[in-house]
């Protein structure tokens, strides 16, 4: 009968085949265990839940920090320029402290207090070409030529969404409004790519976002000094009322002097009304002397900047590897420490950055480490088949001999030579505190510190098992699912390529604390990682 | 009651009167695999409880493209087969007392066989036979893995089948010469 047959009946038979088993002892031997594991898993959801929640909460903390100092910065650098503006002629005319309101500028000609803020530009900036300069605001005419709701404008019609004038108030305060100044940033030509009066890039959108004239009123490039030159445009701007041609108000200047000393002003745009009407911001100068020397790598004066950084790097390995201290596996031990080579390890990560202006730094992120290792040994098998052959010669007293045919025992040994890669691939959260030191404007060395928190270890490959069999490490829970908190010390030194980007070399050495096999294996296997990282890094804010 | 696809997403969860629920509805067919793998009982006992917490803390990683019986029956094969490496010297040795002929199975012989005597036929082989055969007939394992699961050749594998076969009939043979002369 045919073997297909019956193996159909086996399979009938015992597919659906149950044996009676008690199954409350069985649920009493394995529910300890079976706690064991839930608890593990709990651990292991609550440390994912915990770490992505920090992670989330990094981030949000990032773009608050984002949002906030961008605004922060936008009203400062509004406020401070104008200020400095105001402050700049305090000293003849003594206009009120312009106040900001919704980009807006408000001079009280009429208050002739010194604005307090003069003293500390003078003290600040004695230094600068502009140091000493000045602004005079001519209100002699205002009282004769304006009326209480007069609207003054310069001469420069703004056609656009920009304007400039000046406008009095009911009690006969005049206010110089400017609104949604946002033309004009390529019409100026700065010769270097410092931007406008060589200040910083940075600052050269928010600069002329309030100083540039609409391009509807250019009417030319000039040279500076042949504007300077020319008497018509000399010390004074001459704004006019929108309605009443005859109110006009004057604004002298002292500062076009200094405006010569300039290096990086070699232009200036002239309209129908000289663009010197931008002049209220000729204390800017006084920004470029302060910024001027850390060009493209100055680090705006944030309180946060935040990071992105894709590194990637190798370290050695050193393995420890001892007898669990309950247990006689001694010969494993050796075997496994004789026979087990540690290989290189691959890093690579994701980080995070958050620092402080201070130079303190908090940093996360998503790392990749691959521990390597090599296992050579030789393996002895022993085969026992039988064979179809002559068992035995019988011969009998007359001498015919007979022979006997039966199964024989044939034993083969095979030896082989085996090697076998291994792999130990950790997923890990590095929260690390740092501190960066600049050392001058391109380079900055920094120390961190603290933990990588380890998602997941996976393995894969061979170990040897007692009595020198070798076990695929993949099919057996020889190792911890996860090793739980990596302690880490590194150095780091940056070398920033421009403003944004930058490049980074870490040394580091990490230690795990805790032994990557189970509880019950008996030898305890640990590792320390010495080795190097180089990134790159991305400051976003 | 919960439906399979429930009952592991509770395990998974960590829900233990689940855990439990799985334990009493699988464990029957679970300890069939065990004892088919080795005669002990209770060696059968500990294959399947190591075999379950085994199971338990790999439900995490289930995913439902094969059917969860058969992954379970994957993995308490798995434990028996590393049991009986552990324990059984002779996984690999040829019984070379197997008898030598054409191998025939007489339907009148085992038509009247119940799963309990198949059981029975398959305990009675050898340790080494016993692996290859319930791994080739009953698991449907090829060969070739079968020779890397036991460590050996996939030409030892088919031998060791053959002769499992041979073996089986022979057992076959005695048994129904039992049953007969209980008969009478």
């Amino acid at each position: 009968m045919s073997w297909s047959k019956f193996n159909k009946k086996l399979n009938d038979e015992l597919t659906s085949h149950e044996v009676p088993v008690d199954i409350d002892v069985i649920w009493k031997n394995i529910e300890p265990q079976v706690d064991e594991i839930n608890q593990k898993n709990k651990k292991r959801r609550f440390g994912f839940y915990w770490l992505f929640f920090s992670g989330l909460l990094v981030v949000g903390v990032g773009l608050f920090m984002l949002s906030y100092t961008m605004e922060d910065n936008d009203d400062k650098t509004a406020v401070s320029n104008i200020k400095d503006t105001a402050e700049s002629s305090d000293k003849t005319v003594q206009p009120a402290s312009p106040v900001l309101h919704n980009n807006s500028i408000d001079l009280n000609n009429q208050n002739k207090t010194e604005a307090p803020s003069t003293e500390k530009l003078t003290n600040k900036k004695t230094s600068t070409p502009l140091s000493n300069s000045k602004k005079e605001v001519n209100n002699n005419n205002n009282n004769n030529n304006n009326n209480n709701n007069e609207t003054f404008h310069s001469s420069t019609s703004t056609k656009n969404n920009t304007s400039t004038s000046i406008i009095p108030t009911q009690n006969n305060e005049k206010t110089v409004k400017r609104t949604s100044l946002t033309q004009g940033l390529t019409t100026i030509s700065p010769p270097t790519q410092t931007g406008i009066l060589g200040v910083p890039k940075t600052y050269q959108k928010q600069v002329t976002s309030i100083i540039a004239p609409p391009k509807s009123t250019i009417e030319a490039t000039k040279k500076l000094p042949d504007v300077l030159g020319n008497q018509s445009f000399q010390n004074t701007l001459t704004l006019q009322g929108k309605q009443n041609k005859a109110a006009t108000e004057k604004i002298e200047f002292s500062v076009l002097e200094d405006l010569k000393k300039l290096p990086s002003l070699t232009n200036l745009l002239v309209g129908k009304t000289p663009s010197l009407s931008l002049l209220p911001v000729v204390l800017l100068p006084t920004r470029q002397d302060e910024n001027s020397k850390k060009e493209d790598f100055e680090t705006p004066q944030r309180p946060f900047s935040f990071a992105i950084g894709l590194q990637g790097g190798i370290a050695f390995p050193i393995k420890h590897l001892t007898d669990a201290p309950d247990s006689s596996g001694v010969a494993r031990t050796a075997g496994r420490d004789s026979l087990e080579k540690s290989l290189e390890t691959q890093c690579l990560g994701i980080n995070l950055q958050l620092q402080h202006r201070s130079g303190f730094n908090f940093t996360t992120g998503l790392h990749r480490t691959s521990i390597k290792e090599k296992m050579e040994y030789t393996h002895i098998s022993v085969n026992e088949d039988s064979i179809w052959g002559l068992q035995a010669i019988q011969v009998n007293l007359n001498g015919d001999s007979t022979m006997i045919y039966g199964p024989l025992i044939k034993t083969s040994t095979t030896t082989e030579y085996r090697k076998a890669y291994n792999s130990y691939t950790l997923l890990e959260i590095p929260l690390l505190l740092g501190y960066n030191h600049d050392l001058g404007r391109k380079w900055s060395l920094g120390v961190q510190g603290g933990v990588f928190a380890n998602l997941s270890l996976k393995t894969k490959g061979f170990i040897l098992e007692e009595g020198f069999q070798n076990i695929e490490v993949d099919q057996q829970n020889f190792f911890k699912p996860s090793i739980g908190l990596i302690y880490y010390l590194g150095a780091s030194l940056e070398h920033k390529l421009n403003s944004r980007w930058s490049m980074e070399l870490s040394p580091f050495v990490r230690f795990m604390p805790s032994d990557i096999t189970v509880d019950n294996y008996p030898v305890v296997q640990k590792y320390t990682l010495i080795g190097g990282n180089l990134g790159l890094k991305y400051r976003l804010f | 009651m919960q439906t399979e696809k429930q009952l592991i997403k509770n395990c998974q969860k960590g829900d233990k009167a689940s855990q439990y629920e799985l334990v009493k509805r699988y464990s029957g067919m679970l300890m069939a695999v065990c004892r088919r793998y080795v005669r002990d009982e209770q060696t059968a006992k500990d294959i399947l409880q190591d075999s379950l917490i085994l199971i338990f803390g790999n439900i995490g990683k289930y995913k439902p493209i094969g059917s969860f019986e058969g992954w379970m029956r994957t993995i308490t094969v798995r434990c028996a087969l590393s049991w009986l490496r552990k324990n059984s010297k002779n996984l690999n040795v040829v019984d070379p007392t197997a008898v030598e002929s054409v191998i025939s199975f007489d339907p009148k012989i085992y038509g009247q066989l119940g799963a309990d005597d198949i059981m029975e036929l398959i305990q009675k082989l050898p340790v080494g036979y016993r692996s290859v055969f319930n791994l080739f007939a009953i698991e449907g394992y090829s060969h070739k893995e079968i020779g890397e699961m036991l460590n050996t050749t996939e030409g030892s594998s088919r031998s060791q089948f053959s002769r499992a076969k041979k073996a089986l009939q022979k057992h076959l043979i005695s048994l129904n010469q039992v049953k007969k002369s209980n008969s009478i």
